[in-house]
């Protein structure tokens, strides 16, 4: 299996014509940053900030002004977006077409090194990956006739039906129900363990926690925050890390706790108000803790894997002072 | 070639289903049946009157829709963002509109095979027997004529917006009907830059050069070689306006 490729933005800056009266604007100013091969990493940013222009830098859509963006150390062409998958914010697709249609077209456009040739050989990829996002029995319905959540499902398998080494998603969960953004989460998961490179946009903090490894900020077009080893080293909940929830906590509680647990090296404690939340470094820590906040009457709301970056760690990177 | 045939295979089927499809080939069937009645009335020789409101009819309707189409293929796509979905795939943006070129000229043929089958019809009706030579000349220079209106929309698209992109080629195509006659009417005394200005626009830019109805109804006769300078003409500008399309598509940004 090919590695992963490395995405790396080098200086870039995007500098368009908005209109006579806004004149020229910077979209992305001096952007430099690596996207490690293999690894899930998350841009952030408020509304405006740049995620989607740099998005569609790395995917060649849109020229930088300065700098340049290279796909393990080379530009972005043809052979570059083959091996990339890219589900956007809001759905992109025709909608007089029906999924079996758009991921036909698809597929031949891209042609992975998977697929057989011979009659029919699309085909048999398509059906497993339509029936995968339960989408096979609507196969012949138009786009357009589509729910907004078959809709992004059906995007989700045009991203990775061509099994891509690079899976840019802007906003998956957008406009799906739980039962969808469970069922997304899932398959992002899945798809972070065959070690593939991901790139993903997202204002949900707690998705952002669960799935990425990395963390990049964007704001007014400029990165303010990278995390790269240091926040992987610091903030950053290793594999295997737990987390308890506890609510009815107060400070006089919390210090006889942490008397009689301590606290291991690189553990996150958040308390606001009478809610606590720990992460711990493995299931022994966080079961010890769990059985001393039992014994002083907590209630243990929450217990479970933690996230892979804290979700209250994300949200100080939009704070103002920023 | 692989990716050129995959987007205009995927081209004139979103054109072949839009809206705007069954309601051309209706249009263009009433203008022509429209012919047939006002022939029967008119005073003059009755396949030249047909020929006349049939090929304005048919010449109308089929430069609407390719401006129409032209226009929607590659603003409309921007707009709506499947133009972005499918430039992220491994397909060079010269490919891209090479492929929505050929699947608008594809989608075309079938609506002038329509409207030709249609005219066939009127005129077994009308005893006139199956399309001479020169008429079926005319109905294909009628379509040479949809493929480069079809063209200059492409192109006004590939920088500007629905709205301009339509007003621009619906601009443009008319100016390409009138400047011709517009230089002939030119007063002997007009100053000299302004004579110069019409005479190489009309020479440029004239539709005119793909209207056959009187070689057709043999009012007027054109050679072989006439007519295939004509062919020329228009295969060029079509070249040349996709050439320069290309030139400006390659360098745009993509942005929703």
């Amino acid at each position: 299996m090919a590695k992963a490729p490395e995405v790396k933005v080098e200086d870039v800056t995007k500098v368009v014509y908005s209109d006579v009266r806004k004149g020229r604007q910077t979209i992305v100013s001096d952007l430099s940053v690596v996207f490690r091969s293999g690894k899930s990493t998350a841009l952030l940013g408020h509304n405006g900030a740049g995620k989607t222009t740099s998005i569609k830098l790395i995917l060649g859509l849109v020229r930088p002004t300065r700098g340049k963006v290279m796909i393990d150390g080379e530009a972005v062409g043809p052979e570059q977006r083959r091996r990339i998958g890219y589900m956007p914010e809001v759905n992109r697709i025709p909608l007089v077409l029906n999924p079996l249609e758009v991921l036909r077209f698809h597929l031949a456009a891209y042609n992975p090194p998977h697929l057989t040739k011979g009659k029919g050989a699309i085909d048999s990829l398509i059906e497993p990956a339509l029936r995968r996002v339960d989408l096979w029995e609507h196969r012949l319905k138009r786009v357009g006739k589509l729910s907004k959540g078959m809709a992004r499902r059906l995007a989700w398998a045009q991203a990775t039906i061509h099994d891509p080494d690079l899976l840019i998603l802007d906003e998956p969960m957008s406009g799906l129900d739980p039962v969808g953004r469970m069922a997304m989460r899932d398959w992002i998961q899945e798809y972070r363990k065959s070690e593939k490179t991901i790139i993903l946009c997202s204002h949900e903090l707690a998705t952002v926690g669960e799935l990425c490894e990395e963390v990049n900020v964007l704001r007014k077009g400029q990165l303010v925050y990278s995390s790269g080893s240091a926040v992987a080293e610091g903030n950053v909940a290793a594999k295997g890390a737990y987390q308890i929830s506890l609510s009815g906590v107060d400070e006089k509680t919390l210090q006889l706790l942490r008397s009689k647990q301590g606290l291991p090296a690189w553990s996150a404690l958040h308390h606001h108000g009478f809610l606590a939340r720990m992460v711990l470094p493995g299931y022994a820590e966080a079961a010890a803790w769990m059985q001393a906040a039992l014994a002083q009457s907590l209630l243990v709301t929450e217990f479970g894997p933690a996230p892979l970056i804290d979700p209250d760690d994300l949200l100080k990177f939009f704070a103002k002072e920023y | 070639m692989r990716a050129i045939s995959l987007v205009t295979i995927e081209s004139f089927l979103l054109l072949r289903r839009d809206k705007i499809f069954l309601p051309a080939a209706i249009a263009g069937g009433f203008i022509a049946m429209f012919a047939n009645i006002a022939s029967e009335w008119g005073i003059e020789e009755f396949s030249k009157i047909l020929f006349d409101i049939g090929a304005f009819g048919f010449h109308l309707t089929g430069s609407l829709v390719a401006i129409f189409w032209g226009t929607k293929t590659v603003s409309e796509a921007r707009a709506d963002g499947s133009l972005e979905i499918q430039l992220a795939a491994p397909i060079s943006r010269v490919a891209w509109l090479t492929g929505k070129y050929l699947g608008l000229v594809f989608a075309l043929t079938l609506l002038w095979l329509m409207l030709v089958a249609f005219w066939q019809l009127l005129m077994l009706a009308n005893d006139f027997g199956a399309m001479s030579r020169p008429q079926l000349i005319f109905f294909s220079f009628q379509l040479l004529e949809w493929c480069l209106v079809g063209a200059l929309s492409l192109f006004f698209s590939t920088f500007a917006g629905v709205t301009i992109a339509m007003f621009a080629s619906i601009t443009t195509w008319l100016v390409g009907l009138v400047t011709m006659p517009v230089y002939q009417a030119l007063p002997p005394g007009v100053d000299r830059v302004t004579g110069v200005i019409v005479k190489a626009l009309a020479q440029i830019w004239d539709l005119r050069q793909f209207n056959l109805s009187g070689f057709a109804v043999g009012l007027e006769q054109i050679s072989d070689g006439e007519l295939r300078l004509r062919a020329a003409y228009g295969i060029i500008l079509i070249l040349f306006i996709m050439s320069v399309s290309c030139v400006f598509f390659r360098r745009r940004d993509v942005m929703a």
